[in-house]
C-alpha cells in the first residue's frame, strides 16, 4: 500500500512530531507509514483521513497506487 | 518524565534486578528477599507508575505489533534451542564414558520447551476464541 501522507502533512503545515501528537502515535509510527514500511490499521488510517479532511482513498492507495 | 528518561529508568531497573539475581543466586539468603522486594518494586512502578508520568506516547499500534513480533520469535528461538540443547545435554549423558551428567538439566530444559509450547497453544486458542 502506497500513501500520500507526506503530501497531506506539508499540505497542512505539520511537521511528524505534531502530527504524531495529533493522532496520538510515537513520531516513529508517522516515519514508518510516510516510508511505506508500515500498513496503518483502519482505525488509524481514517482518524489520519479526518484530520485532513480528505477521503480515505486519497491518503491511502490500495496496489501500486495506479 | 521524558521517554528517554523513562527508557533509562527501564534499563536500570533490569540491570538491578539481574545483578540482585546473580547475587542471590549466588549467595542465598536475605538477599532472596531483598531481590524479591525489588522485584515486586520494579513491576509496580514499571507497570503503573512511570507510564503515567511520561506524557508522550510509548506505546501505539506499531509498538504493539513490534512487541507481538518480537515476543512470538523470542518463544520460538527459545523453544527450539532448549529442545535441541536439552537433547544433546541427554545423549551427551546417556553415553557410559562421556563422564557427565547434565541428565536433569537436559530434562529441566525440553520440559520447559514443551510447557511454554502448550502454554502458547492455550492462549492462542483462548485469544483465537476471543477475537
Amino acid at each position: 500500500m502506497r500513501n500520500n501522507l507526506k503530501v497531506y502533512r506539508a499540505m497542512h503545515d505539520l511537521t511528524q512530531e505534531e502530527l504524531a501528537v495529533r493522532l496520538g502515535v510515537t513520531r516513529q509510527t508517522i516515519i514508518s507509514i510516510e516510508k511505506g514500511k508500515y500498513d496503518p490499521s483502519l482505525e488509524l488510517a481514517f482518524k489520519i483521513a479526518g484530520l485532513f479532511q480528505a477521503n480515505i482513498e486519497d491518503v491511502f492507495l490500495y496496489g501500486d497506487g495506479n | 518524565m521524558s521517554k528517554k528518561q523513562y527508557h533509562m529508568l527501564r534499563v536500570l531497573t533490569i540491570v538491578i534486578i539481574a545483578g540482585l539475581s546473580g547475587t542471590a543466586g549466588a549467595q542465598g539468603g536475605w538477599y532472596l528477599g531483598l531481590l524479591l522486594v525489588a522485584a515486586i518494586i520494579a513491576l509496580l512502578s514499571s507497570r503503573y507508575l512511570s507510564p503515567k508520568m511520561i506524557k508522550e506516547v510509548t506505546i501505539d499500534e506499531r509498538t504493539q505489533l513490534i512487541l507481538e513480533k518480537a515476543s512470538a520469535m523470542a518463544i520460538q528461538i527459545f523453544i527450539a534451542a532448549a529442545v535441541i540443547t536439552g537433547a544433546i545435554l541427554i545423549v551427551i549423558s546417556y553415553k557410559a564414558d562421556s563422564g557427565f551428567d547434565f541428565r536433569q538439566i537436559g530434562l529441566t530444559l525440553a520440559y520447559s520447551a514443551v510447557a511454554i509450547g502448550l502454554l502458547h497453544l492455550v492462549l492462542r486458542f483462548y485469544y483465537g476464541r476471543k477475537f
